[in-house]
């Protein structure tokens, strides 16, 4: 059941309707909870069991966390009088250390199993590879991933985590935490919602309002339109492209030119953004409908003017849980104080160089290690972990040189804040994701290495006229999809210059016959021009087995 | 507070520490300019700041991190 498919559309609003109607409002969550189990059990029913390990596990290690934390507090209130500082600063660290363990226990069960299902038959063939077996007879899990494995089990670990630092009470209704993890318009591809953020809505009942209504609608078929209209027809030429062999592995790209495989590229950073996007959109409409106000996962990232600062704009939930379990933990860890204090202390740290280096080291390893991760988060294959090195890398070298390209914007008296210099940033900053995005369409390492290198060699206007047609596409589909490109990218400087998150809330300041025309002219188009319908075999969406 | 913006001024130069109050949800500072930040004011008040202390509340303005500050130097 695709976000976009009628079936979901009819599941969605009789959740919607039955939710309103239910007449005990503080049971309402109940009824998302049974449309969120409903929902999971129809789409992924013979692994349905993965989630409720992860529900059980997690909501048992995080009370009994809790239990130990307000029985140390009380203990230690108790015996304030009798016990020395020692006594309670060992009673305290005790009570830590068993917190630690059932945590540590916990975040092991839980990613082994989502290593094991992503990432068993990929480590297994590697290791046959280097071993000198064949990867064919490497032991192989055969097994689709559950529905939204890895949202929901960072969704659940976030949480943990959370516990363990005591910045949230835990949940101790199961069927309500249950519901945190579940729920139905983020399984699918996010957000990464933070407990603190989303969990006290879901439980709260929420009243149907004819602003949440308006504007939830609105928020749903621009996403309808990003996806349908743009994701799936740039989709269809991409899927011909890759058909027809032009990117087999072999290097010859069945004879496409470097410009078809830019002009692919380029492709692929409109298809990828509005499918993911658009996505979002339709599931922070449903919740807007609910009254429930899911994070923002997308702010524009095209206009990033550095690669740091895509990843805070692209997926941002992700980059969020990464930067709060990942990075901040290991860059203040013993071991990064450690080393920064022996590079400051050496006779190199005394230099400025050595100064500047000795402070952003460690945090650059870091932030190396958690692009390793997110690339590895995005699947198991070679390609992806090199997608990971690359934006690590990039932004190792950044903070590392950071003093050099100050002294260098210095020396060529380059104002920073001249349009000519944020536009050169920008246009910079997305050929580095493109060269990201290269991973993520080849087939392997190789492959991307030869597609970049037929891309800067072999440019022929002439040529990819000739090889167009071969992607299946007609005239009138490029024109759409061009067209409605232009529109996203127009909305998009809009909601820049405005600081507003959707185009619904942009909307708002207009009248409402302005409004109305947006919304059934957006209608019009996806009905005209969109990709669905039980003839056509619908794109899921791309991140929808992650 | 005075010593907190001396720290705050040597790390960011270019921010005025005194009126502004989005520094983390505003994106002024970074996750780097956090860390730096944390690395000093542990050395500085002799303290230690846990991943745990590092939500947004506690870094978007200068009175809060002293807050934050006073708050772990009573509970050493």
């Amino acid at each position: 059941m695709a976000l976009t498919s009628l079936p979901f559309a009819i599941f969605a609003i009789i959740t919607g309707i039955i939710y309103f109607v239910y007449p005990k409002k503080e049971q309402r969550w109940v009824i998302l909870l049974i449309a969120s189990c409903f929902f999971y059990l129809y789409n992924s029913f013979r692994y349905a069991a993965f989630i409720v390990v992860t529900i059980l596990t997690i909501y048992f290690a995080a009370v009994k966390m809790d239990d130990i934390s307000v029985e140390t507090r009380k203990t230690v209130r108790e015996k304030k009088a009798e016990w020395s500082k020692e006594e309670k600063k060992a009673f305290k660290d005790a009570a830590a250390g068993r917190k630690k363990k059932i945590l540590a226990l916990t975040l092991i069960l839980n990613f082994g199993i989502l290593f094991l299902l992503k990432y068993f038959n990929f480590m297994s063939g590697s290791i046959a590879a280097l071993v000198g077996v064949s990867p064919e007879s490497a032991p192989q899990i055969r097994l689709l991933l559950p529905l939204g494995i890895s949202f929901y089990t960072f969704i659940a670990t976030g949480y943990l985590i959370d516990v363990y630092r005591e910045t949230v009470k835990p949940e101790r209704n199961l069927f309500k935490f249950a519901l945190f993890v579940s729920f139905f318009p983020q399984i699918i591809q996010g957000p990464i919602s933070q407990y603190g953020k989303l969990h006290d809505q879901l439980i709260e009942p929420h009243d149907l309002e004819w602003i949440n209504f308006k504007q939830g609608i609105m928020n749903i078929t621009w996403g309808l339109f990003k996806k349908l209209v743009i994701a799936d027809c740039s989709w269809k030429a991409i899927k011909a492209y890759y058909a027809n062999g032009g990117i087999n592995g072999s290097g010859d790209f069945a004879g496409y030119g470097g410009t078809m495989v830019l002009f692919i590229t380029l492709l692929y950073a409109l298809q990828l953004y509005t499918d993911f996007s658009g996505g979002i959109d339709i599931s922070r409409g449903i919740c807007r409908v609910l009254g429930i106000d899911l994070e923002v996962n997308f702010r524009q990232p095209y206009f990033s003017r550095s690669i740091s600062e895509y990843w805070r704009r692209w997926h941002i939930s992700l980059g969020a849980w990464m930067k709060n379990y990942v990075f901040y933990p290991i860059a203040m860890s013993e071991f990064s104080k450690r080393v920064t204090r022996a590079i400051a202390s050496s006779s190199f740290g005394k230099t400025p160089v050595g100064k500047h280096i000795s402070k952003v080291f460690m945090t650059a390893v870091a932030s190396f290690i958690v692009f390793l991760f997110v690339g590895i988060w995005h699947g198991a294959n070679s390609k992806y972990i090199a997608f990971g090195v690359w934006n690590g890398l990039i932004i190792m070298l950044s903070a590392m040189l950071g003093p050099v390209y100050a002294g260098s914007r210095k020396a060529l008296h380059i104002n920073e804040n001249a349009a000519w210099w944020k536009l050169f940033q920008m246009l910079r900053t997305f050929v580095i994701v493109l060269v990201g995005y290269v991973f993520d369409i080849a087939d392997n390492f190789t492959n991307a290495m030869q597609m970049m290198y037929l891309t800067l060699t072999d440019q022929n206007v002439g040529a990819f006229l000739s090889e167009l047609p071969s992607l299946g596409m007609r005239k009138v589909e490029y024109l759409a999809v061009m067209c409605s490109a232009m529109l996203v990218l127009y909305i998009s400087i809009r909601l820049e210059q405005t600081k507003i998150d959707t185009p619904a809330e942009l909307l708002e300041r207009r009248s409402g016959l302005i409004q109305w025309i947006c919304l059934f002219g957006l209608i019009m188009l996806i009905l005209l021009i969109g990709a669905y319908g039980p003839a056509y075999d619908p794109a899921e969406f791309v991140y929808m087995q992650f | 507070m005075e010593k907190l913006m001396e720290i705050l001024k040597e790390l960011r130069p270019d921010v005025d520490f005194e009126k502004e109050k989005s520094l983390v949800t505003g994106g002024i500072l970074d996750s780097f300019d956090i860390i730096s930040l944390v690395g000093m004011l542990n050395d500085e008040y002799d303290i230690t700041i846990r991943p745990a202390n590092l939500v947004p509340e506690n870094f978007n303005s200068a009175e809060a991190m002293l807050e934050l500050i006073e708050k772990l130097q009573d509970e050493e």
